[in-house]
């Protein structure tokens, strides 16, 4: 049974802002763009798909840690909902 | 089954298509007529490498484009001067025109057109086709022995192969004619030979050696010449084609253009080794039948090595047959002087005064 | 055939014509049947080769799919416990031979066309290698380095159930042999190019319009600016670096930076334009990389297809595998390992050389630079940095790769640090050589304004949305100089002064 995107959200949130960004007021929208704007970059999703498997048990294949799938909060969310 | 293969329907152009194209079609002409525009503007020069004719020449491509900015610049010239190497380097024009100015207190514009290997031959084909575009008062033949002889020509021979040289003798050639109608081709042409980096070293070298009147400097040096008694032309006879290339240059003296034959002058310890047999055969096989030729077109053949040469300072030559830059002054200096007394006695036109009108 | 010919021109207009009257099928099969006289042009080894690559990954990827469906999909959460261990056993054997099978030929290759290789077979080698032998054209197979990672990433794709196993043999070649991307790229993804081949087609005036601006626009790079740019600087700068002066090696090392970037970026718009024409998009390779502010985004820029399957194949398995094993991501090992590993993959692919391992060295070492450089410091989107930051990172940047052109141009590593010496001491040179300076400028400014008239609208052919007039001058200018670059020159380096 697939993930509830409210669940996952804020989660994911929390471990952008304060491990990855490492900026923890930060005003992350849910779409504003993360990998295009420089926010996050390569190594950064390498640690989000570590954190979405220890997390929510759903791997994220390689192939999708891309732009077009995990640019903002709202893709990511709906990546890991499309795979669990 | 032919509806499984053949369905016209991926391709969904709609009007209206192909403005833009349309439009453009009608601004690339104008973009040409711009290019041939400041091709012809003295700006050009700054921006662009030499101008060519499309010949594997590079010395001729760059006396041709120095000339064409003297030109360009100061008008039409009155005196062109075409012989080999020795020219190229044993006439320096400034020195002439001074010497001619401090003797009739009158200026003329001489144009150096030397160039290396030059023989008979390819020296009745450049002169015509000089004289056709610029129109000299005066066309000075610059000769030696050697440009009768076959064993010499190999850089200057091709040229006659020119498109543009074909045209300018009345052979159309579509390429020809648009080498000489249109100023962008020509700086086209220039470029796409200058960018490969091969030509452009060699293409630099002659732009910086050779000035503004055409002049190829041989800078002064004290090392010894050698082969001073070495015989350079051996079993020498007068190679035919050269011959009638010769004789296609005496054939432009007119009421136009003057022609002057004048003979290059070597190093006087060379002298009796330039041609086997010596002195004798020198004048035998070279001078005599030149100055008969000359005589035939009446032309006058101003001869310089008996009494000209030994007066050249013994520093003066950069070889054996080669005047340096000190020799070339003195020579120069003394032809500007030459050329005022030869106007004096009226065997020469005034060039001072406009004759036919300037191209 | 070369695509710059009017040969190409021609053979194009010809399968384009034939190509929009008839039905999608139909289509792919004209397609193939073009693609395929187009690769037996160059030479009939390589179609050989080609073949032969395509049956082998297409009957190994119905292996490797029936390995993996035979094995249930692990349920939700079942990642969390030994989730990436689960993930392996659903890989079959046939994706180890698949691998192994691609990656030992394009190690053959590549070994037989190094200096490193030649030592390894000697003479023997050196002998057949005459271009007249049948066999050299088997070892040298231009195009092999792009679609054996298409077979890779397909293979692997399989295995992981992100696309199925193709069962329509003539897409599958299709997708292998597309002569736009047959030779040098961009390296498609089959999840996407199959898909596509499957699809109708529409061709309407957009898409002839967007085609048409990206050939102009390529041959303007490639000619215009690539092309000049490389008759600038000496023939034998990289091979002889002692000889020349520091600025004629900074200024060469400048101008072989917008060299290899208009060449490429020149020919994949050529060849992404083609492709706009049969209705087929092939992904952009280039996105000004050269305004790029840091490495990391240097390298979502630059040979973009090869930079995304690098990441998507080495760099995530890579990284992902070390943070199970070192989970605190500031550690060396997650920091070094990983780019070093990508960027030393990819130099390899380039060329079997110690020239081009020092080059992806570099790079790796840059981009791990760049994470410990910036530390536990709160992350900072790029566009909204002082413009003054950003510009002066992008100069770093540009500086820093542009050094590490060196040894991929000298292909040498010892020649490569004669050249950095020579950059860094300055001297005069005993070359005369002259680098004509202004017209470097000239190209280089012309590669930086499509580039900044590309980057500040993130749109290829921005030149589509001017106003006509101003399209239709462009396109005439365009046109004028690509007309007169093509322009063989005389051969005049023989004169050399005669004085007779």
């Amino acid at each position: 049974m697939p993930f509830d995107p409210a669940e996952i959200k804020p989660r994911l949130r929390e471990y952008l802002l304060t491990q990855l960004i490492r900026r923890p007021d930060y005003p992350l929208k849910d779409d504003e763009p993360m990998i295009s704007m420089g926010l996050i970059d390569s190594f950064s999703l390498a640690q989000v798909a570590v954190f979405v498997e220890d997390t929510f048990g759903v791997y994220l294949p390689d192939t999708d840690l891309t732009v077009d799938n995990m640019d903002t909060l709202n893709q990511m969310v709906a990546e890991i909902v499309r795979e669990s | 089954m032919p509806e499984k293969i053949f369905k016209p329907e991926s391709l969904s152009i709609s009007r209206p298509f192909g403005n833009t194209f349309l439009l453009s079609l009608i601004l690339f002409p104008l973009l040409l007529g711009f290019s041939e525009g400041f091709s012809r503007t003295l700006l050009v020069d700054e921006v662009m490498p030499p101008p060519s004719v499309g010949a594997s020449n590079p010395e001729f491509e760059v006396k041709l484009a120095h000339l064409e900015q003297l030109v360009k610049r100061d008008g039409a010239v009155d005196c062109l001067i075409v012989g080999s190497s020795q020219i190229d380097g044993g006439i320096n024009p400034v020195a002439l025109t001074k010497a001619y100015a401090q003797r009739t207190g009158k200026t003329i514009l001489c144009y150096n057109f030397g160039i290396s290997t030059l023989t008979g031959e390819a020296m009745g084909v450049i002169t015509r086709v000089l004289e056709a575009k610029y129109h000299p008062r005066l066309m000075f033949l610059g000769i030696s022995p050697r440009d009768f002889s076959d064993q010499f020509g190999e850089n200057s021979r091709p040229l006659l192969k020119n498109p543009w040289i074909q045209y300018m003798l009345g052979n159309d050639n579509y390429t020809g004619w648009l080498i000489d109608h249109s100023s962008a081709y020509r700086y086209y042409l220039g470029m796409t030979n200058w960018k490969d980096p091969g030509n452009r070293v060699v293409i630099e070298e002659y732009a910086n050696k050779i000035d503004g009147f055409g002049y190829g400097r041989l800078p002064n040096h004290h090392t010894p010449l050698v082969q001073l008694d070495e015989v350079l032309l051996k079993k020498y006879k007068f190679n035919p084609s050269d011959v009638d290339g010769f004789r296609q240059a005496l054939n432009l003296n007119g009421a136009q253009t003057r022609v002057v034959v004048i003979e290059m002058p070597v190093n006087p310890a060379f002298y009796p080794n330039y041609i086997e047999g010596g002195e004798s055969a020198y004048h035998e096989k070279f001078t005599q039948p030149v100055s008969a030729m000359a005589e035939e077109y009446g032309v006058p053949f101003w001869q310089t090595q008996v009494e000209i040469a030994p007066q050249v300072p013994a520093d003066g030559w950069n070889d054996r047959r080669h005047l340096n830059e000190d020799g070339a002054a003195f020579f120069s200096t003394w032809l500007g002087g030459k050329i005022a007394d030869a106007q004096m006695q009226s065997q020469i036109p005034d060039l001072t005064q406009s004759a036919s009108p300037s191209p | 055939m070369d695509i710059l010919s009017w040969q190409f021109a021609a053979f194009t207009v010809v399968v384009l014509a034939i190509y929009y009257l008839l039905t999608r099928r139909a289509q792919n099969v004209w397609l193939l049947l073009a693609s395929y006289v187009f690769y037996l042009s160059m030479a009939w080894q390589y179609l050989a080769l080609l073949l032969l690559t395509t049956v082998v990954n297409y009957f190994l990827a119905w292996r490797i799919e029936r390995d993996v469906l035979d094995r249930p999909r692990p349920a939700v959460g079942e990642a969390a416990t030994g989730g990436a261990r689960s993930l392996r056993s659903r890989s079959s054997p046939f994706l180890s031979v698949g691998l192994l099978w691609n990656v030992a030929a394009l190690v053959l290759f590549h070994l037989a066309s190094s200096t490193y290789g030649q030592s390894i077979f000697g003479s023997d080698l050196h002998l057949a290698l005459n271009p007249h032998s049948i066999w050299t054209r088997f070892l040298f197979p231009v195009g092999f380095s792009f679609y054996s990672l298409q077979a890779i990433s397909y293979l692997v794709d399989v295995s992981r159930r992100q696309v199925p196993a193709s069962r329509d043999a003539l897409d599958f070649a299709l997708y292998m042999a597309y002569f736009p991307k047959l030779t040098a790229g961009p390296i498609e993804r089959a999840r996407g190019f199959l898909p596509a081949l499957a699809r109708p087609r529409r061709v309407d005036n957009q898409a002839v319009t967007r085609g048409l601006a990206l050939i102009v626009t390529g041959l303007v790079r490639k000619l215009v600016i690539a092309q000049t740019l490389q008759q600038m600087i000496s023939t034998d700068l990289f091979k002889s670096p002692l000889s020349y002066g520091g600025l004629q090696l900074w200024g060469g090392i400048l101008a072989y930076s917008f060299i290899l970037y208009n060449d490429f970026a020149g020919y994949t718009s050529i060849m992404r334009g083609v492709s706009a024409l049969f209705g087929l998009e092939l992904n952009q390779n280039f996105n000004q990389p050269y305004f790029s502010r840091s490495f990391s985004e240097f390298w979502t820029r630059w040979h973009i297809s090869l930079s995304n399957w690098l990441r998507d194949y080495i760099f995530f398995p890579v990284s992902r595998t070390l943070l199970r094993r070192q989970p605190n991501p500031r550690h060396p090992l997650n920091l070094v390992v990983p780019p070093l590993t990508t960027m030393l993959v990819s130099s390899l692919w380039h060329g079997f050389s110690l020239g081009m391992v020092t080059w992806g060295g570099l790079h790796g070492l840059y981009q791990a630079l760049e994470r410990l450089v910036q530390g536990s410091r709160p992350r900072q989107s790029q566009n909204r940095r002082p413009a003054l930051q950003q510009v002066s990172s992008a100069l770093l940047t540009f500086l820093l790769a542009m050094l590490a052109w060196v040894p991929f141009a000298t292909n040498d590593f010892s020649l490569a640090l004669q050249y950095w010496k020579g950059m860094v001491l300055l001297g005069p040179g005993v070359n005369a050589f002259r680098m004509p300076f202004g017209w470097i400028f000239a190209a280089i400014g012309l590669s930086l304004a499509i580039d900044w008239a590309q980057y500040h609208t993130a749109d290829d052919v921005v030149f589509l949305k001017w106003v006509r007039p101003a399209q239709a001058f462009l396109l005439a200018l365009a046109v004028l100089l690509v007309l007169a670059s093509l322009g063989q020159a005389v051969d005049v380096s023989g004169f050399v002064y005669q004085g007779f």
